[in-house]
């Protein structure tokens, strides 16, 4: 049987988008991993960006429809995990610029 | 943890809050044009427009924020959501009765007092209801928790200065209006802010790794200065009167140790409406400890009545109108579009905010806070009338802003 691979997942969670920042998931860095089983079955481990989130569930289930959508993909799990917190310096360089020139600082 | 979608309220229960919210924010904008920039602390219509602002527009919005921040807060859904229709009805017409008891029928202030009491307890126990066993696990719920204590304790305390004067109580109100005010302005609304800036703006500016020590600094100053002032207040012991409202100083300024905390860790450097409304918020903070504390050295009423207006029209204003940038366009998104997520092209939530409006209402309410702020110590009616002019300006431009976000379609 085909497997699916790695980078099918993650072009599958770039097209979510955080609304509230205005770019998707894999560039936010908030994807920390995706492991898929002999029989195509994805577990995304993933962050978020604080955790008070109030997208917390919605996000969780617009991942795992986003990979569900991969043909051949058998199902998809995905766990919440707060180590290593999130941040922006785990965000690509260009979502960083576009937040206001990248790094951290009060100006 | 999970946040289902079940738990947030539905728009149609918050929404209210912020319309009534703001039209009472213009309501007493307008009175205040009756007024004169010489203000006399127990003037009663002065107390009427303070009221209506302080508990019509900050503390109406701030419960409806509070009814979509608690299941994120709390990390569970609401108790009794069907509860805030009620509340909402309380405050609002326990605020009305209280302004039409102030300008004309003093009769009313006890049936408008007790209704807010009212609407205050049934809030306290709905979040109770709601997280009976998490309260206590972060800063920010313990902050909250303490502050609806404060809050019922000082409308305790403001009901029963309406019984005497409505004449139905034998009882100076103004020897109150100082525990009535400290309860309720810091033990209330400041620790209110004190929790909810440490989830607001680290989420907002996508801060991480600070130093979280002086919020708990904060917290636990604020506590012990109120508690400490309504002891003095009880055992006539000034001392106790005057350690307390240092206690209290030192807490805000430990608040603003904190928000600078945050600032200088934050990973979203963009100049939005919500940046620029808490630049002026935490100015106008820091110029209203200035003007606080030259007021308990100097006595000078000039300097107690500014520092009163900015940290009212000016922290507490801005800090909840820039809010309202962030939570309404949430709001509307995760009930309008949230389901439309992968289906079709849904918007940003900054694409729901109408910028140039809301530029435009940021720079008339600023200029308004300063230059009425400045009137007051000149005490020149002209440049009252002036700034008010140009509040009441900002206060239309945010009505509208508010209605377009609701309306974004």
């Amino acid at each position: 049987m085909k497997l699916v691979t790695k980078e099918e997942v993650y072009a599958a969670i770039s097209t979510v988008i955080d609304p509230e920042v205005g770019c998707n998931l894999v560039d936010l860095g908030l994807i920390y991993g995706a492991e898929i089983d002999e029989n195509n079955h994805v577990n995304v481990t993933m962050t978020l960006s604080t955790r008070g989130c109030p997208l917390h569930q919605s996000m969780i289930d617009w991942v795992k429809e986003a990979v569900e959508k991969i043909e051949l993909v058998a199902g998809c799990d995905v766990e919440i995990v707060w180590e290593p917190e999130w941040n922006i310096s785990m965000a690509a360089e260009h979502v960083k610029q576009s937040l206001g020139g990248g790094g951290t600082g009060m100006w | 943890m999970k946040i289902s979608s079940n738990f947030a309220p539905p728009l149609r229960i918050i929404s209210p809050f912020f319309i009534a919210g703001v039209l009472f924010y213009i309501l007493s904008i307008i009175g205040l044009f009756t007024l004169e920039s010489h203000i006399a602390w127990l003037d009663l219509h002065w107390i009427g427009f303070v009221h209506t602002y302080l508990i019509g527009f900050v503390m109406l919005v701030i419960v409806g924020a509070m009814a979509q921040l608690i299941p994120v807060v709390l990390e569970r859904g609401h108790c009794c959501v069907g509860f805030y229709p009620i509340i909402f009805t309380f405050i609002s017409l326990g605020t009305l009765l209280l302004l039409m008891g102030f300008l004309a029928y003093p009769l009313l202030l006890s049936y408008g007092g007790l209704i807010i009491v009212l609407g205050f307890a049934i809030f306290g126990i709905e979040l109770i209801l709601t997280g009976k066993d998490v309260l206590w696990r972060s800063l920010s719920t313990r902050a909250v928790s303490f502050a609806i204590l404060f809050l019922i304790l000082g409308t305790v305390l403001g009901w029963v200065m309406t019984l005497g004067l409505s004449g139905i109580v034998e009882i100076d109100p103004s020897r109150l209006i100082d525990a009535h005010a400290t309860t309720l302005l810091a033990g209330g609304v400041m620790l209110i802010l004190i929790g909810l800036a440490q989830i607001l703006l680290p989420m907002f500016g996508l801060a991480h790794g600070f130093d979280t020590k002086p919020a708990t600094w904060a917290f636990g100053l604020i506590i012990f200065g109120v508690m400490l002032y309504l002891c003095g207040k009880i055992f006539f012991l000034n001392i106790f009167q005057t350690l307390g409202m240092i206690s209290i100083l030192l807490a805000v300024c430990a608040h603003i140790v904190q928000v600078v905390a945050i600032a200088r860790k934050k990973g979203r450097r963009e100049y939005d409406i919500w940046f620029r409304s808490l630049v002026v918020a935490y100015l106008s903070l820091v110029l209203s400890l200035i003007s606080l504390i030259f007021a308990l050295v100097s006595g000078d009423d000039r300097a107690w009545i500014l520092a009163g207006w900015l940290f009212g029209v000016g922290f507490l204003g801005f800090m909840i109108t820039g809010h309202l940038y962030k939570i309404i366009p949430f709001l509307v998104w995760f009930e309008k579009f949230s389901p439309l997520v992968g289906k079709q092209k849904v918007p940003m939530l900054h694409q729901m905010v109408p910028k140039r409006s809301a530029d435009f209402q940021w720079g008339y309410s600023s200029i308004g806070v300063f230059v009425a702020g400045l009137s007051l110590i000149l005490e020149n009616n002209d440049l009252w009338h002036g700034g008010l002019s140009f509040l009441l300006v900002g206060s239309l431009f945010l009505i509208r802003n508010i209605l377009w976000m609701l309306r974004f379609k």
